[in-house]
């Protein structure tokens, strides 16, 4: 009931803030948004966690988590939450990637630039020619990935092509690799364009890596609202690493936990931007969190879909659902008798630098996880 | 004696030279990132052609608080030190290329026109898609992204960015959802539009973003007038900052036809791509070659060059083009192109050295103080 109660109780506030439109309300509700949901996602969007160097998204996440919680960090990385009462008969696992897509540096060359390799799939020509950080043992070292060789010739124009592979470099003004290395860089420090999470008009914002890092606020946002006590189910929250490079930290927790129902929660790559096609993954931004039935790793039952429709329905949380691209971190589950459900926010430009999300998704992103923590 | 006593002094002051020494290096590596942090705080404002605003005021914050600035209307802003001849010309110029908002969608995104017409690389649209963009509304600045294709639905399709991207491609997202939505942001038709400021440090005493042609040959000449002493400039001294440099020179032009200059020193970068070997930055101020370009000098450059040979200050010769700010003057006073290198001129990732501007500002001083 006082869950029930809650989002008619916001609704209600909301709507008192918009009546009184005197400016002084308006920068009350200015205020009352910065704490909202675009709070935490901004703290993680600005941590870099390239696949396999997430240790900083790790620790960051730890500091926000509630002081109830105690949390644990397996072998392979994942950070483990778990809550509810251990001999419960059911257990539900939520998941979500702390890792992003890329570079790491392969090699420092005699010249003093370095060798990069990608991580995860991404246009690489978004790089051309723009600014990167490399973070160091001992601080960022700022850089550039240098344009293909012949960018200012006309020709370009008329073949573009591809940029990317080998022709990757980062040029960080070191004019030999002792100066790179005096500088702490080493093979293996990841390469990100400087991060940056940028609030729009409309409730809208935009960054890289808010593919997974929104998932991520959404656990958090579901573990700061919930009673651990009135749980009726065990249930884990994890943050795991490696989804970008093929799902290798979830693999680890698909073999060692059995949970009755996996509900990885990601990016919904939709199609609500004038470059896309409309006739596929057509969720629209700022009308709700997604339930991402079918992706191109897993069909979830469709009874398990209208079980969490319902659910959502009888809360009041507008929900969409729909059919997109990509893989998810619970489709390494099924094979070992769990099924998974994907929950979303729907996001545009996937894996660029601008990926765009609405607040108003991402606060009912995790309001849905945590009746689904509570209410399965 | 006499000769002792000297010869003590003269050990004496061997000693505190010497002690100084790592205090004089600190001392200098401070100048450096002063220098630095003056390139990166006039690179931080966006100044498309014809909407240089906030570079003029950047410009003037940094400059120190004697020096008297005078705008013109076509945006122009220049100082004046000294009086009489001769008359030394410094101009650099403060625009970038960049775009205006051409129109809105239905849906509310912003269409844009690219604003120069200056060489650039074919790519220099794709430079700006899917990357975070600014819109300098007049009630302020405005966070916007340019619409990219997601990776994940174009998977096994034809890779989109593989082919030729024009400004009239990109959708200009500032969170509006509608035309109405646009206005209420203050967001209007004309608006200039500039890539987001993401500056970083590099190695030793670089750095790199967007419009470091030209605000390193800005930083130059305020670096001038933040370290030149008034009294000791050998006639007149004008520091001119242009507009419209991009669209063709308009703003040096009026100064051309206005400022009865004996010399003319253009300080700006070589155009893009027109050196078989670009340019490095950090190896020392760049200088134009006779031939290639609009407007050079001998006589000036004779004069460069003996100052730089005085100061022991090395000098990278360069073919600058036609296009710049010389161009205006060829022809009318004698002119010569001189300037911070850039690397990767004409991407947002544009690299240059502190030092050099420091380089080049001890270079212009020497000159106009005319020792």
């Amino acid at each position: 009931m006082r869950d029930r109660a809650r989002p008619v109780v916001l609704s209600a506030a909301l709507l008192a803030l918009l009546l009184a439109a005197a400016p002084g309300e308006i920068r009350a509700a200015r205020s009352a948004r910065e704490t909202g949901s675009f709070a935490l996602l901004e703290i993680l969007v600005n941590t870099p966690g390239v696949s396999t160097r997430e240790q900083g998204v790790r620790d960051r996440i730890r500091s926000l988590l509630p002081a109830w919680t105690r949390s644990e960090i397996d072998a392979r990385g994942n950070l483990l939450v778990a809550a509810g009462p251990e001999k419960a008969a059911k257990s539900l696992l939520f998941i979500a990637h702390m890792d992003e897509t890329g570079y790491l540096v392969t090699a420092l060359r005699e010249d003093g630039y370095l060798d990069v390799k990608p991580v995860g799939g991404f246009f690489e020509t978004l790089y051309e020619g723009q600014v990167v950080q490399v973070h160091a043992a001992k601080g960022d070292v700022g850089g550039v990935v240098p344009p293909r060789p012949n960018y200012l010739d006309a020709e370009v124009a008329e073949s573009p092509g591809a940029f990317g592979k080998e022709a990757v470099r980062v040029n960080i003004g070191a004019s030999s690799r002792a100066v790179a290395e005096a500088l702490g860089i080493a093979p293996g420090d990841p390469v990100t364009i400087p991060k940056s999470f940028q609030r729009l008009s409309g409730s809208f914002g935009s960054g890289r890596a808010v593919d997974d890092r929104a998932g991520c606020t959404a656990l958090l946002l579901a573990l700061r609202g919930l009673d651990p006590k009135t749980l009726r189910h065990r249930v884990i929250f994890a943050f795991s690493v490696e989804e970008e490079t093929g799902l290798d930290g979830a693999q680890v927790l698909a073999q060692t936990l059995r949970p009755d129902l996996v509900i990885a929660v990601d990016t919904f790559v939709s199609s609500d931007s004038p470059l896309e096609r409309p006739a596929f993954a057509h969720a629209v931004l700022g009308k709700g969190p997604v339930v991402r039935a079918i992706d191109s790793s897993n069909i979830t039952d469709e009874a398990i879909v209208d079980r969490l429709l319902a659910l959502a329905k009888q809360a009041g949380v507008p929900v969409q659902y729909g059919l997109t691209r990509g893989g998810n971190d619970g489709s390494v589950f099924p094979e070992f008798g769990t099924p998974d459900l994907a929950l979303s926010w729907p996001t545009v430009h996937s894996h660029s630098p601008v990926e765009v999300i609405h607040e108003r998704d991402l606060d009912g992103l995790g309001t849905l996880v945590r009746l689904v923590a509570e209410r399965w | 004696m006499a000769r002792r006593r000297l010869s003590t002094r003269r050990r004496a002051s061997i000693i505190a030279f010497a002690l100084s020494l790592p205090v004089w290096s600190s001392a200098r590596a401070d100048r450096i990132e002063d220098a630095r942090n003056l390139v990166r705080t006039l690179a931080s404002v966006g100044g498309v052609a014809g909407h240089e605003g906030q570079v003029r005021a950047a410009i003037r914050r940094a400059a120190p608080t004697w020096v008297s600035f005078q705008d013109d209307n076509l945006g122009n802003l220049t100082a004046i030190v000294g009086s009489g001849k001769p008359s030394l010309l410094l101009v650099a110029h403060m625009d970038e290329p960049g775009y205006v908002v051409s129109g809105v969608t239905d849906q509310g995104y912003l269409k844009v026109q690219r604003l120069a017409r200056i060489p650039l690389s074919p790519l220099f649209d794709q430079f700006h898609m899917g990357q975070p963009l600014l819109v300098q509304a007049r009630r302020g600045t405005v966070p916007a992204v340019a619409v990219v294709h997601s990776t994940h639905l174009w998977r096994g399709n034809a890779a989109p960015l593989a082919h030729a991207v024009l400004d009239e491609d990109l959708f200009v997202d500032i969170g509006a959802r509608s035309p109405g939505e646009v206005a209420a942001a203050g967001v209007a038709l004309l608006d200039p539009v500039v890539i987001a400021r993401r500056i970083v440090d590099l190695a030793g005493g670089k750095l790199a973003g967007p419009a470091m042609d030209d605000r390193a040959g800005c930083a130059a000449l305020v670096w001038l007038l933040q370290t030149l002493e008034p009294a000791k400039i050998r006639g007149t001294l004008t520091v001119a900052f242009t507009a419209q440099q991009v669209v063709g020179g308009r703003g040096a032009a009026r100064l051309a036809n206005r400022i009865e200059a004996d010399e003319v020193l253009v300080i700006d970068a070589p155009a893009a791509g027109t050196g078989k070997t670009a340019p490095a930055p950090g190896k020392g101020p760049v200088v134009a070659v006779a031939g290639g370009t609009d407007g050079f000098s001998q006589d000036i450059y004779n004069e460069v060059a003996e100052h730089a040979a005085r100061s022991q200050l090395s000098l990278q010769n360069v073919p600058y083009g036609t296009a710049g700010d010389q161009g205006a003057f060829a022809g009318k006073r004698p002119v010569l192109p001189i300037g911070v290198p850039v690397l990767y001129p004409g991407t947002p990732g544009e690299i240059v050295d502190a030092h050099d501007v420091v380089a080049l500002a001890a270079l212009l001083k020497s000159i106009a103080e005319g020792e």
